[in-house]
């Protein structure tokens, strides 16, 4: 929709779209005489005034002014809110004295999906960015439900990469990765060295379970702890996200802006989820080889550091608080994988329900293996989709009514037939500190192993973590950091309790 | 469980097998008790698992029920439902309508011959809705200790194994992993287990359990060979035939055929001329089947020419007669055998025995009483034992001394105090 209020004031309006609660956001420009204050505002047709709550504004190349010495041109958006039950709003424009009206009646003016996938992508980046930090004037990434919102169209037409790609405009190799802990990284090789600025920014958009077993819940996630390093011809990103959300999280796309001189590439990235050392070993590998090419991994390393060590003293703190566990905790059962699992845990039904008041399984053969206790009635049996649900249960219940045990130990348990003990020792078995100690340090992927990892510790060396380490410095400096979070965490007693750090 | 039991209890015998299908010898020996035992007197129902049913259920096939009426007293069970390996079961339904089955036979005692084809499972969930029952089960094989068939023997040449641990099993298996391997230990050790009694064929078998794992209640009892066998009189003692070595069996890797040929090939030429030169009849082969498995053996045959003799395959009736017109029987295995049915026959048949001296042979054959033992796989040492048996003197003197077989009697008691509790009167 375009208006022309003289050859020097014109106004162009691209898309008027209700995005809920009275509210409508406008996508347009105006060109107005060099150097006079632009003022826009909107009326109900009846003379009411809507209220401006947000607008940002950003160059318009595609719109050319006739004398740009004469004339200045700048893109808007903006979000309005139209008096109560308006039918319909005008848009006034006042450059100094001057001023135009537009009526935005038009039909066409609403397909915001389109209007944004035909937009600017770095103005788009920037609205996204937006969204995450006004998301309750900005609800555009759930607008119509869809997902994405209103950027469906748009984040369709970026370049998508799973895992890795190759050969996107200057970006000849490109590789996102996520780890357990909720940290995602970027390598990044370029096709050549930058004569001058190199940038690289990210937005997080997260699936997140819901508790409540609907569909899951799509936000914007803030990164912390952002370390960004370039080094010529390559660029390496590390953040992490807030660890409260971290056991919801279900799926990731990363949306990456990068800068490259005068050049910039967006990408949609869906990371590999890789185990701890695997997500570090990448991390150590994006920039090695060049000078300073380390100190991304080693300050990532600070970084987690300093997060664990602050998460597990808090976790410390909770256990002291802790009440005596009751009689019979809900049990949580790890590492439900396989057939050879489900028929274990059919022999050992009857001890794990005299011992349970409800049985939660995590693990693919998970189903299976409720069905076996759900056909014996005795008590309830449950699946957890993810080992965060397992922490949602014992926000729900109290850390000390539930208590967790992995397949293999119950296994080794019952071959030297001391699965009585094993049950009565796990007994406010510190599950939280496990699962923090898995998404942290975790060797691999198996939450099993962590948790066989943590028994061995009262009696054993440290075994070192053995991956096909791509960085031997890196692999050196991934172990001792991870021996050192381990470490940090006081082995259980053979009572069952905790000795103190 | 119940703290009485009537001194002869009502017994299930489950076998993952039944005779009319399959020759094993878990499954003969399993029905041979369930003939004996209504022979004599006892209340015995027998259900085999049967592969009869085996691919049942597929479009336009029939579908075949849990269980089919089979005999007087017998029941065809289908595992069809049952996972690839047969170790539990895929469709709960069917499991829980042969269990119902199986507790309201009301019997007391459910004596199994195998966990295979029935499952843990059915037998913990059996356990569960029989509490009054007792369970014992007959361990024919070491198929819960070692994945390569139970025969503890490496995968990778023939050096024979000692002790079971996940990490030796996954040298063998290396496809496997140590957490698999340990979930399948702790399920069928856990399985055993729970049993009130389990019942070894040998004595080899038993410390081999014990070291894996087991504890708790057992006895070794050798399984009886049947009252049509123990019917048949036994030669008087003596030299005769003392050159005359036999095989019986069909030849597999494992059973050493190929050491006692090449034992035979290294007889020095002194002893292969005149009447009493020594020579092997291999009863169970022929030509084929043993070039079949070892190749190379062809020149060795060659260079034997008569004075070895393949016989072919015989009927199980006629072992004892075929038995008894040879001097010696020759079993040469370079596995552990559990509990050979050929030594027994054998023994029945009251004639001398040459074995390996490792695992089932070692224990069933005595040395210098039933028969003399060799050097396992080791060729020179058989061809000086063949030496020594072709004297007629010394197939006299064990011919004199080989123990006969277990007698009914001694089995049904047997069977008896495996069913009974540790205070419970003996019959």
């Amino acid at each position: 929709m375009f208006s022309s209020f003289g050859e020097s004031f014109q106004l162009g309006v691209d898309c008027m779209a209700a995005i809920g609660e009275g509210r409508y956001i406008v996508f347009g420009w105006h060109m107005t005489p060099r150097g006079l204050p632009v003022e826009i505002s909107f009326a109900a047709p009846d003379g009411r005034v809507g209220r401006v709550e947000y607008i940002s504004r950003h160059p318009r190349l595609d719109v050319t002014p006739q004398d740009p010495g004469a004339e200045v041109v700048a893109g808007f958006s903006l979000v309005v809110v139209a008096p109560h039950a308006a039918r319909g709003l005008v848009l006034r424009i006042t450059a100094g004295d001057a001023s135009g009206e537009a009526d935005l009646a038009d039909p066409a003016l609403a397909d915001l999906l389109r209007a944004t996938a035909q937009r600017d992508w770095g103005v788009n980046f920037a609205m996204m960015r937006a969204c995450m930090e006004r998301p309750d004037i900005l609800p555009l990434l759930h607008y119509q439900y869809r997902p994405f919102g209103a950027f469906a169209e748009w984040m369709a037409l970026l370049p998508l990469l799973q895992g890795q790609g190759e050969n996107i405009s200057i970006v000849t190799h490109a590789a996102a990765a996520t780890s357990p802990a909720g940290e995602v990284a970027l390598d990044l090789r370029f096709i050549g060295r930058s004569r001058g600025t190199v940038g690289v920014e990210v937005l997080a958009i997260a699936s997140l379970h819901s508790d409540d077993g609907g569909p899951d819940h799509t936000a914007l996630l803030p990164l912390h702890d952002v370390v960004t390093r370039h080094v010529p011809g390559a660029s390496a990103f590390y953040a992490r996200m807030d660890w409260a959300d971290v056991p919801r999280l279900r799926g990731l796309d990363l949306v990456v802006q990068v800068t490259f001189d005068s050049e910039r590439v967006w990408l949609r990235c869906q990371p590999e989820p890789e185990t701890v050392p695997g997500f570090l070993d990448m991390l150590g590998a994006a920039t090695a080889n060049q000078r300073g090419g380390q100190t991304l991994l080693r300050e990532a390393i600070e970084k987690r550091t300093t997060l664990a060590q602050a998460l597990l003293q808090a976790d410390q703190e909770r256990v002291a608080d802790r009440r005596a566990a009751p009689e019979r905790a809900e049990l949580a059962l790890v590492g439900v994988d396989d057939a050879w699992a489900t028929r274990l845990l059919h022999l050992l039904a009857p001890e794990l329900e005299a011992s349970a008041s409800a049985i939660m399984l995590l693990g693919p053969a998970a189903e299976v293996a409720e069905q076996i206790f759900t056909r014996r009635g005795r008590v309830p049996a449950m699946i957890a989709s993810h080992p965060g649900a397992i922490l949602s249960r014992a926000e729900a219940v109290g850390a000390d009514n539930i208590i967790a045990l992995d397949i293999p130990s119950l296994a080794a348990a019952s071959i030297q037939g001391d699965l009585a003990r094993l049950l009565r020792n796990s007994r406010g078995g510190g599950m939280r500190r496990l699962l923090l100690l898995h998404s942290l340090a975790g060797p691999t992927a198996s939450l099993g192993e962590s948790f066989a990892r943590h028994a061995s510790m009262m009696d054993r060396p440290w075994l070192p973590i053995s991956i096909h380490w791509r960085n031997s410095l890196g692999a050196e400096w991934v172990n001792e950091h991870l021996e050192a979070i381990w470490r940090y965490l006081p082995p259980p007693r053979p009572d069952g309790g905790w000795v103190a750090a | 469980m119940s703290s009485s039991l009537p001194v002869r209890p009502s017994v299930c015998i489950l076998s993952h097998a039944h005779p009319d299908f399959s020759k094993g010898g878990g499954e003969i020996a399993a029905y041979r008790q369930h003939q004996t035992m209504r022979a004599a007197g006892w209340d015995s129902v027998f259900v085999a698992a049967a592969d009869v049913f085996a691919g049942s259920g597929g479009a336009g096939q029939q579908q075949f029920p849990i269980i089919t009426p089979y005999a007087e007293g017998e029941y065809l069970s289908s595992f069809d439902q049952m996972t690839e390996d047969r170790l539990s079961w895929q469709d709960a339904y069917q499991r829980r309508a042969l269990v119902r089955f199986l507790a309201e036979l009301k019997v007391g005692v459910y004596h199994f011959h195998h966990y295979w084809r029935f499952g843990f499972d059915l037998i913990a969930d059996l356990m569960e809705a029989r509490p009054d029952a007792r369970f014992v089960m007959t361990l024919h094989e070491m198929l819960a200790i070692c994945l390569n068939h139970g025969q503890m023997i490496k995968t990778q040449g023939r050096e024979l194994c000692r002790t079971e641990s996940p990490l030796r099993c996954l040298s063998c298996f290396p496809s496997e992993t140590i957490a698999r391997l340990t979930l399948r230990k702790a399920y069928l050790l856990n399985g055993l287990q729970r049993l009130d009694h389990r019942i070894y064929c040998s004595e080899f078998l038993r410390s081999r359990y014990e070291a894996w794992g087991i504890t708790g209640e057992g006895s070794v009892l050798e399984n009886y060979l049947g009252d049509d066998t123990l019917a048949v009189p036994r030669p008087k003692p003596s030299g005769t035939n003392s050159h005359k070595f036999a095989f019986f069996g069909q030849p597999t890797a494992f059973k050493g055929l190929d050491v006692l040929l090449r034992a035979m090939a290294l007889l020095p030429k002194s002893s292969r001329n005149g009447a009493n030169a020594p020579i092997l009849t291999i009863f169970g082969a022929d030509l084929a089947n043993i070039l079949g498995l070892f190749p190379d053996l062809a020149p060795v045959m060659e260079k034997l020419g008569p004075a070895v003799t393949l016989a072919g395959r015989y009927e199980p009736s006629d072992v004892l007669p075929l038995m008894q017109s040879v001097g010696w029987v020759v079993v040469p295995s370079i596995w552990w055998e559990n509990s050979p049915v050929v030594i027994q026959e054998a023994r029945r048949a009251g004639t001398p025995l040459i074995v390996s001296d490792i695992g089932g042979m070692a224990e069933k054959v005595t040395a210098g009483r039933d028969g003399l033992h060799f050097r396992r796989g080791n060729v020179t040492e058989l061809m000086q034992t063949l030496l020594r048996a072709a004297k007629p003197a010394m197939r006299a003197q064990i011919s004199a001394s080989i123990a006969d077989v277990i007698s009914r009697d001694d089995f049904l008691a047997g069977l008896g105090r495996s069913y009974r509790r540790g205070n419970e009167p003996a019959a």
